[in-house]
């Protein structure tokens, strides 16, 4: 049928199908700010548009309903200042402060944000919270937690009722501090929030506290620059992997197993492949049988090689049966009903604990499979890691009480708002391209050379804007879909995972059944501590090995004792991480370590309240401090060669000190009165907390690289190849490359990143992106200071108006090149000289970095909860953290990295679970059986930032994005045994849990 | 899949295409329940430009437009406040800018907030052709009663004489009901309890009398089966135990 609709004001016209969505509509048209989430009935609303001013989804109604009315995306807001002679009307206020706040991390929701606060807006201009977040409840966000989207709103209500907002903090000011030295604040409770304006700039920096006398004066270093992908994501710039057209483009669908374990005895495709439009249809009989692993690790991958693209064998429901590429997606959908498979079903394995048990069917028999390390097919044994550190078995004998206890976590999902996506083709030099929402680019070339039959060189991979990533794309899980077509086929293929697929046939963390057992002194000194871990992996062992061996690492390396045993701590961390017929697990924001926590803390605060000692003291007792060593560093690095590590700085007990004191514990902790809530007998509030460490990067192995480039207008190219996925890493490396060249971050133009063009990055993750490769954007910095002091100094010297100056003694500062007596030369004009005028040269710089040490960053976690006594459901009331993750280079971005993995991790502690039938078959598969939290369900989120001084990096910094996801989950746990007595072991706390835990109690 | 869509301006026209035996045809409403249709080859017949979008009092009732949105009802000051609060607990934001309330009637689940009050409510439902009007309970009961084929849901008739009360239990606030329960008492003492959940393929009628003395272990013994593929027994007892509990003390009459 014809359609014509309004849209931003114009009549667009389309032949399209009755059954076509709108958002197929629109991004057939090419309006790509609207965004696919993967589903076709509104359930994250990404793909919003204002229809006669109101926000709707347009993946979840037709186009042709949408005739008659007007259609207005975020391109009808506003746009940029200044684009060439022509004048624009600027940004909108609502698009300014989001920019401003903080409020864009990946972007891919920020369009409809955008928009549904603009209708919110347009018909109140005094909106409260609650009134934003009920507004903004139909937009799934992933990244932020919706704190800062919040405050964007109000910040912008205060703009539009012309309110004086002021900028967030000085741009030229020093770094932002709330207490200098960093001291004991008194017990009190956090303010309320206010409303709009003034009192909304305050709300937005996070408190800093900084505990570093030796830190110098920064210019770029702490300062709240806005990102410098902002501007083009609050427009919804086509700026994502799909967002793009080309001519021929087919559309790859993957047909999955039905059943969970089969030998695939006959496959017949003839009807599919004789189907109108379908270019190709693939089975295993088609492609080479290259075995790998879809883990995005660098070379060798610490894990078993036993996947093939295309096998004659599946393994879970979701596991891929045949690939299909068509002129459109619906065609390829029927043609993958026309493929007749015959199943050979063989007997299930669903329970871990079944797996290593003889006669138990082997999930990996095909004699390709490649070892890693103990990995052991034949006993379903992904890997096996048994790490014994000081004398365990006789730190337990000296213990007065052995405590033990059993824990368990849940596989859960990434759930990033835009899906696992795609698009390869062919370029003209016969070069495939591979256009991939990835964290891993150059090790996705690396890993599909050998699956795909090129060698690297004849590979580039370009990673846009990525729409969150969360360990999710660390996995190279479905580029090699879209390239084997594109080789059958010889033309472009888009391939982008469903809503459903990401649940069916993606990654997840890895489930864990974990076994404590505590050596405790009557004084509360640890003597022993001992954690068993059982690790379902799935069908494949992607990550297995490193991520439960971060399980151990991390969370066992916190506590070592006190006295003598500080010296010599006891530790023993065993794992097996077996095959079962799930889906994989792999990485996922954290990398095993909050399964570790969730033991690990849920222990300590039993053995606390058993043995009447303060939650709070008896942690920070046995927790190690500055100075020591690494309990694990000499026993296990990822399955590489361990080195000694001393921890040089360690800020958990100026963490407790300030979230305690913010959090008022002092009064709330074992007052009865506090627990209970006025006019409600059936509830109860309490309060809880957790200490958890992380790490930053992995020592000896992980590489970054960037380059820098001077343009003639003093302005420089930083490519780089880390990946930011929204967390802001682009940002916080041009703030450190501008630290060291002068200059504002305006001033640096980052590109990330594309194998062709810029420099080797092992890619995002590992909480590795501002230490390892933001130590590499320094170098580079530094190199290309260095060539610009010698041309300042040769010009000021040319000039002789002046003492003769060195070029050790320039200043870069306020893009300018400074003699000591003030004489200086902009660097627009050493931009010019050296590619125009005297002995030119292009200046450049190159550096890259690999760390010898891991700093780890500490966090105390604090919650409040309120249990409902008779129903066991727990509210989450309130989420604070306080963290010391070194240096803080920008607040903005940082706190934002704090908030969004609270609210991650808020659901790994209350709803978010994926659950199996007895066949293998997965009970939730959309966003709303798998609820992830909105906007309008918020607990109030703070953020406290305790700064030390890492000595390993030139700007102090250690890692953020990754800790946030540690400690809510126990901390939740603990605060409902605070309230309630009941002792949830299985997480998450679900009401069922929390009630029969109640019941247990009585 | 949807191979037609329709837009009439007028009932006749409307009813005429949804009296087709072929292609099967059926109304539009907002359309949030696209997804269903992936399989079956169908005709639709979007209701947006039907007299279907209006809301008034009428004596001691509330009627709703079939077409009406639930944003709509959600902000106007006719609604009951817990009407007001189960729209809110029925979808988010956007959702209801476009869900209609006929339409989430007839598609929402066992844990539709808003059927599981409308159906202790005792909704009446209005059907064109003819003007019948028939319970939301009987109609749930076999999706289409005695109904003309192609019938066409016009109008909801809610009492305004009656207290209504909902209770859920979920994982978050926000996040489906886990097990739901509502009720409602009218002036005669006459009660109605409802109970839904997640694992419910539709919203239960488990008590419609004046005597509720029962009310609660009824309740149980109907539901409970729902949801043990999942949840132990006991919980899901006690919960339908205790959200009914609460349901019936807010709709005494004090």
């Amino acid at each position: 049928m014809k359609l014509t609709l309004n849209i931003n004001g114009k009549s667009i016209e389309q032949e399209a199908p009755a059954n076509t969505t709108l958002l197929t509509f629109m991004r057939n048209a090419g309006f790509f700010e609207v965004k696919f989430g993967g589903c076709d009935n509104g359930e994250c609303g990404a793909c919003t548009v204002l229809l006669d001013g109101k926000p709707v989804n347009s993946c979840g109604m037709l186009a042709a309903q949408a005739e008659g009315h007007t259609i207005q995306t975020v391109q009808n807001v506003g746009e940029r200042e200044g684009k060439g002679w022509k004048q624009t009307s600027g940004l909108d206020a609502i698009q300014q402060a989001f920019i401003e706040v903080g409020a864009v991390q990946c972007g891919y929701c920020t369009p409809a944000m955008v928009l549904a606060a603009r209708s919110l807006l347009e018909k109140e201009k005094n909106p409260t919270d609650e009134q934003i977040r009920d507004v903004l409840s139909g937009v799934l966000c992933r990244c932020t937690g919706y704190l800062k989207p919040v405050q964007a709103v109000q910040r912008a209500a205060a703009v539009l009722r012309g309110e004086p907002v002021e900028p967030l903090y000085p741009s030229n000011a020093p770094m932002p501090d709330s207490g200098d030295p960093l001291h004991p604040v008194e017990n009190r409770e956090p303010e309320e929030p206010a409303g709009g304006g003034l009192e909304t700039q305050t709300r937005i920096m996070p408190q800093i506290w900084t505990d570093s006398s030796g830190m110098k004066p920064y210019q770029r270093i702490g300062q709240p620059d806005i990102k410098v992908d902002a501007i083009k994501l609050v427009q919804g710039k086509p700026a994502f992997t799909a967002d793009m057209e080309m001519r021929g483009m087919l559309v790859a669908k993957v047909l999955h197993s039905p059943v969970a374990h089969a030998n695939i005895k006959k496959i017949d495709v003839s009807k599919a492949r004789a189907l109108p439009g379908v270019a190709a249809v693939l089975t295993w009989e088609d492609l080479p049988r290259v075995v790998y692993s879809t883990a995005g690790q660098s070379d060798p991958i610490p894990g078993p090689l036993d996947m093939f693209s295309l096998d004659k064998k599946v393994r879970f429901v979701g596991d891929r049966v045949a690939f299909v590429a068509a002129e459109t997606a619906e065609i390829a959908y029927e043609a993958l009903k026309l493929i007749e498979v015959e199943y050979e079903e063989l007997p299930l394995l669903l329970d871990p604990a079944d797996a290593m048990k003889p006669g138990a069917v082997i999930l990996h028999d095909e004699p390709e499979y490649v070892n890693f390390a103990d990995s052991d097919p034949k006993r379903n044994l992904a890997a096996e890691i048994h790490i014994d550190i000081g004398n365990v078995d006789k730190g337990f004998a000296e213990a007065d009480f052995i405590f033990e206890g059993e824990y368990e976590v849940p596989k859960v999902q990434q759930a990033h708002i835009e899906p696992h996506v795609v698009v390869t083709y062919w370029d003209e030099d016969d070069r495939l391209v591979i256009r991939t929402s990835t964290q891993v680019p150059f090790h996705v070339r690396r890993m599909l050379a050998p699956v795909l039959g090129l060698p690297v060189k004849r590979i580039r991979v370009i990673k846009p804007r990525i729409g969150g990533g969360f360990g999710g794309k660390q996995e190279v899980l479905i580029e090699d879909v879209a390239a084997h077509l594109t080789i059958a086929t010889g033309r472009p293929v888009l391939f982008e995972y469903t809503r459903e697929e990401e649940f069916t046939a993606s990654r997840s963390r890895h489930p864990m059944r974990i076994h404590m057992k505590t050596g405790v002194k009557k004084d509360g000194t640890l003597t022993a501590n001992e954690m068993i871990a059982l690790s379902d992996t799935g069908a494949y062992g992607c990550h297995a090995l490193t991520v439960t061996g971060n399980t151990g690492h991390k969370s066992m390396a916190l506590y070592v004792g006190d006295g003598p045993y500080r010296e010599s701590p006891n530790i023993r961390f065993h794992a097996d991480i077996v095959y079962t017929n799930h889906p994989p697990a792999g990485a996922f924001r954290g990398y095993g370590v909050p399964q570790g926590y969730w033991a690990v803390e849920r222990h300590m605060e039993k053995i606390a309240r058993e043995l009447g000692l303060d939650p709070l003291e008896f942690r920070l007792k046995n927790a190690i401090r500055p100075g020591e060593l690494h309990p694990f560093s000499t026993a296990w690095s990822e399955g590489r060669e361990p080195n000694p590590e001393i921890i040089h700085t360690v800020g958990l007990e100026d963490c407790v000190r300030q979230g305690r004191a913010e959090m008022g514990w002092d009064s709330k902790f074992g007052n009865p009165e506090w627990h209970m809530v006025p006019g409600k007998p059936h509830l109860r509030r309490g309060i809880g907390v957790a200490m958890v460490m992380q790490g930053t990067a992995i020592p000896y192995l992980d590489m970054g690289g960037a380059s820098i480039k001077m343009n003639d207008d003093g302005s420089f190219n930083l490519l780089i190849g880390a990946t930011d996925l929204g967390t802001g890493s682009d940002t916080v490396l041009a703030q450190m490359a501008a630290e060291v060249l002068g200059v504002p971050v305006e001033d640096m133009i980052v590109y990330s990143s594309d194998t062709d063009f810029t420099p080797f990055d092992k890619g995002a993750y590992a909480s590795s992106t501002t230490y390892i490769s933001g130590a590499a954007a320094v170098r580079a910095a530094e190199q290309a200071a260095e060539r610009i002091k010698i041309r300042a100094a040769r010009m000021l010297n040319d000039r002789g108006d002046g003492p003769t100056v060195r070029p050790e003694d320039i200043l870069l500062e306020d893009r300018k090149a400074m003699a000591p007596d003030k004489r200086f030369v902009t660097l627009s004009e050493v931009g010019h000289d050296s590619l125009h005028h005297k002995d030119q040269e292009q200046i450049m710089g190159i550096g890259s970095y690999v760390s010898p040490v891991s700093p780890p960053p500490f966090a105390a976690q604090f919650a409040e909860v309120t249990v409902d006594l008779e129903t066991g459901q727990v509210t989450v009331d309130k989420l604070l953290m306080a963290v010391d993750s070194g240096v803080i280079v920008n607040p903005i971005t940082a706190s934002g990295q704090v908030e969004g993995g609270m609210t991650q991790a808020l659901g790994y502690a209350v709803c978010e679970e994926m659950l199996y039938d007895e066949k293998g078959a997965a009970l939730e598969r959309d966003l709303v059986d798998y609820h992830i939290f909105r906007a309008d369900e918020m607990p109030d989120l703070s953020t406290l930032f305790i700064q030390t001084f890492e000595p390993s990096h030139p700007f102090g910094v250690k890692a953020v994005a990754e800790i946030p996801l540690d400690g809510v989950a126990p901390a939740v746990g603990n605060a409902v045994l605070d309230a309630c007595g009941a002792n949830v072991d299985i997480n998450p706390v679900t009401p069922e849990r929390v009630w029969l835990a109640m019941q247990n109690k009585e | 899949m949807i191979i037609e869509y329709h837009r009439p301006h007028t009932m006749e026209e409307a009813l005429s295409l949804l009296g087709r035996s072929a292609p099967p045809t059926v109304p539009l409403g907002g359309g949030t329940s696209l997804s269903r249709y992936r399989k079956q080859s169908i005709a639709v017949v979007d209701i947006q430009a039907l007299p279907l979008h209006a809301t008034r009092v009428e004596g001691q009732n509330l009627k709703i437009g079939a077409g009406v949105k639930l944003q709509g009802l959600l902000e106007d000051p006719q609604s009951p406040a817990v009407l007001v609060d189960v729209i809110r607990a029925e979808a988010s934001h956007n959702l209801r800018q476009m869900a209609t309330a006929g339409g989430t009637l007839v598609s929402g689940g066992g844990h539709s907030p808003f059927a599981a009050v409308c159906l202790a409510l005792d909704a009446q439902l209005t059907w064109e052709p003819g003007g019948k009007e028939i319970s939301l309970g009987d109609w749930l009961a076999t999706k289409k009663a005695d109904l003309p084929f192609g019938a066409l849901m016009t109008q909801i008739t809610l009492p305004l004489n009656a207290r209504a009360a909902y209770h859920a239990v979920g994982r978050s606030p926000a996040d489906v009901a886990l097990v739901m329960a509502s009720a409602a008492r009218w002036p005669s003492g006459r009660t109605r309890i409802v109970i839904g959940g997640r694992l419910m393929e539709r919203v239960v009628l488990v008590l419609d009398g004046t005597d509720s003395s029962g009310a609660i272990e009824t309740a149980v013994n109907a539901c409970s089966h729902y949801f043990t593929s999942r949840y132990s027994v006991e919980f899901i007892e006690h919960e339908i135990t205790t959200l009914t509990a609460r349901c019936l003390r807010d709709v005494e009459v004090k």
